[in-house]
């Protein structure tokens, strides 16, 4: 298989890809004759960005586009001018697709669902001959100066199943599929046959909700921080999931044992994937961390080590599709980790770190930590400025609904963390909590930490 | 003077709290950081007051000032509070 539209040979004409407003569902006979209906001659060997689009736009044009133009850019829709420009240049790209794209969404609609005939094999024509297509990826950003990382249909693909689970399973999606994650889910459902309900970035967490239910969505991916988010709407009950699916920050045990009892049926897998390496590996036992045999035997044939300083490295072949060698590199996560007996944990972003009179605290250890009582929904940990000692701990907690912000809350809060952490990690302020801010790919937002 | 003095007794009580620390009964000659409260303590301390009065007179002082007893604290406190 070498681009997207190579998968639709494999499947049946009446197969759903997408439930999308306002078309409803998209089978693959909807599609290929939307598809028919642009030339692609234009777009040949053509470096490309993506800039906004209605979603359903978006996936279509990545259908169009992979095997036929020579590079894509998904720029984020946050970017600021100067980035943008910046990451154009750097790219080389040639033209951008904004605004309503090719027209696909409007052709979708005009070939109605009733007109497919559910057995003929329809067939993308006067296609040239498929060429491997570099996406470029811009990085999330939480480490650091973002950049965009080189992958291909093969690089991105890699770990997946591509066994037909189809009609089991509906997979929904949360956030943007412009970032790693979001695409992941993307092509996870795009490999497997199974439909996805795609929803416009920003749209409100009521709305998507609603319709999850609607339409039988039993299958997510999702941040912790979004799954705690989610765990504090009242619809979330109301969900019935079968795949419960974490990646892109720190997995902790409270979020797990919080899913499994919650969704006692549903299989909850925490993958650690990152832009720049592609998934490293999938964790299903229900424990925070990996196993500490991961590292000897690299379960989805991405190797990983733990340097001195212990940060986790990836070593991937990515650069193997780009062009000349094979060799694989090594990659500093950037995430800090510490071995527990049979068990790898992470403790946080190596540049994430507060700097408390010269001692290093990680934000996510103190989080993990107050996280255990059960009156805490929600808890982030940064830096507040003090001119003696550079920075002290500030918690901003949003309790559970019935929990009230007293004194004595916060005492017990103090308390919990004292008999769990160094003095110098125990939040010498504890603050409730503003509006949770996630980013575009559903992390949560640590703009403030210094 | 005295509602300022409470004030920043008030806050060393609560800090020690915290901190998990004793702290004696606090006089005019109670040397700071024989009190109970270490560098950490005493760190907390001037930003919760920041918090309460909204100033930190540790940072507006051109030459710097290490009060030793809580007379001397208070009195750096007073000096510096806005007018």
């Amino acid at each position: 298989m070498k681009c997207l539209l190579d998968r639709l040979s494999t499947c049946k004409a009446s197969d759903v890809l997408w439930v999308a407003d306002p078309v409803g569902s998209v089978d693959i006979t909807r599609l290929t004759r939307a598809l028919a209906c642009v030339d692609p001659s234009g777009w040949h060997g053509k470096r490309v960005a993506i800039g906004a689009l209605p979603v359903l736009e978006f996936v279509t044009a990545l259908a169009f586009l992979d095997g036929l133009a020579q590079a894509i850019v998904l720029l984020p829709n946050e970017d600021d001018q100067p980035t943008r420009e910046a990451r154009l240049a750097q790219a080389g790209i040639e033209f951008v697709v904004e605004g309503n794209g090719f027209g696909f969404a409007k052709l979708l609609t005009q070939f109605d669902v009733t007109g497919s005939n559910g057995t003929a094999q329809p067939a993308v024509t006067d296609r040239p001959a498929a060429i491997q297509t570099t996406w470029l990826l811009p990085t999330s950003g939480t480490t650091g100066t973002p950049k965009l990382i080189a992958h291909t249909f093969a690089t991105l693909t890699r770990s997946m199943t591509t066994r037909r689970i189809g009609d089991d399973y509906t997979w929904g999606s949360l956030y943007s599929l412009r970032r790693f994650a979001g695409l992941q889910v993307f092509l996870q459902s795009w490999m497997c046959g199974t439909p996805l309900i795609l929803n416009e970035e920003g749209a409100d967490l009521h709305d998507v909700l609603t319709r999850f239910i609607d339409l039988g969505c039993n299958a997510l991916s999702a941040t912790p921080s979004m799954w705690r988010k989610l765990a504090m709407h009242p619809l979330f009950d109301r969900l019935t999931l079968k795949q419960i699916t974490l990646g892109g920050e720190i997995v902790d045990q409270s979020v797990l044992d919080m899913l499994a009892k919650r969704f006692p049926a549903a299989r909850i897998t925490h993958i650690y994937a990152s832009t720049e390496a592609g998934v490293g590996f999938a964790v299903r036992d229900g424990r925070a961390g990996f196993p500490a045999d991961y590292l000897l035997q690299a379960p989805l044939g991405v190797a990983m080590r733990i340097d001195e300083q212990n940060h986790l490295w990836f070593g991937t072949k990515l650069v193997e599709s780009l062009a000349a060698g094979t060799e694989s590199v090594w990659i500093d996560s950037g995430d800090v980790v510490e071995m527990q007996a049979d068990r790898v944990r992470f403790l946080g972003r190596a540049n994430g770190s507060i700097n408390v009179g010269g001692n290093k605290v990680m934000p996510e250890e103190i989080e993990s930590v107050i996280k255990e009582l059960p009156e805490v929904a929600f808890v982030q940990v940064r830096a507040r400025k003090s001119a003696m000692l550079g920075s002290l701990v500030e918690a901003a907690i949003t309790p559970t609904s019935g929990t009230v912000m007293d004194a004595a809350f916060k005492k017990q809060v103090t308390a919990h963390c004292r008999a769990r952490l160094d003095g110098f990690k125990v939040p010498a302020f504890i603050v409730a909590a503003d509006a949770i801010q996630l980013t575009a790919s559903g992390k949560l937002s640590r703009m403030n930490v210094e | 003077m005295t509602n300022l003095r409470n004030k920043i007794t008030t806050a060393i009580q609560e800090t020690a709290d915290m901190r998990g620390t004793e702290i004696g009964v606090l006089t005019d000659e109670t040397v700071l950081l024989e009190s109970g409260l270490d560098s950490l303590g005493f760190a907390i301390l001037v930003a919760r007051l920041e918090e309460e009065l909204g100033y930190d007179p540790f940072v507006m002082m051109d030459v710097p000032v290490y009060p030793r007893t809580l007379s001397e604290f208070v009195e750096i406190y007073q000096r510096f509070a806005p007018q």
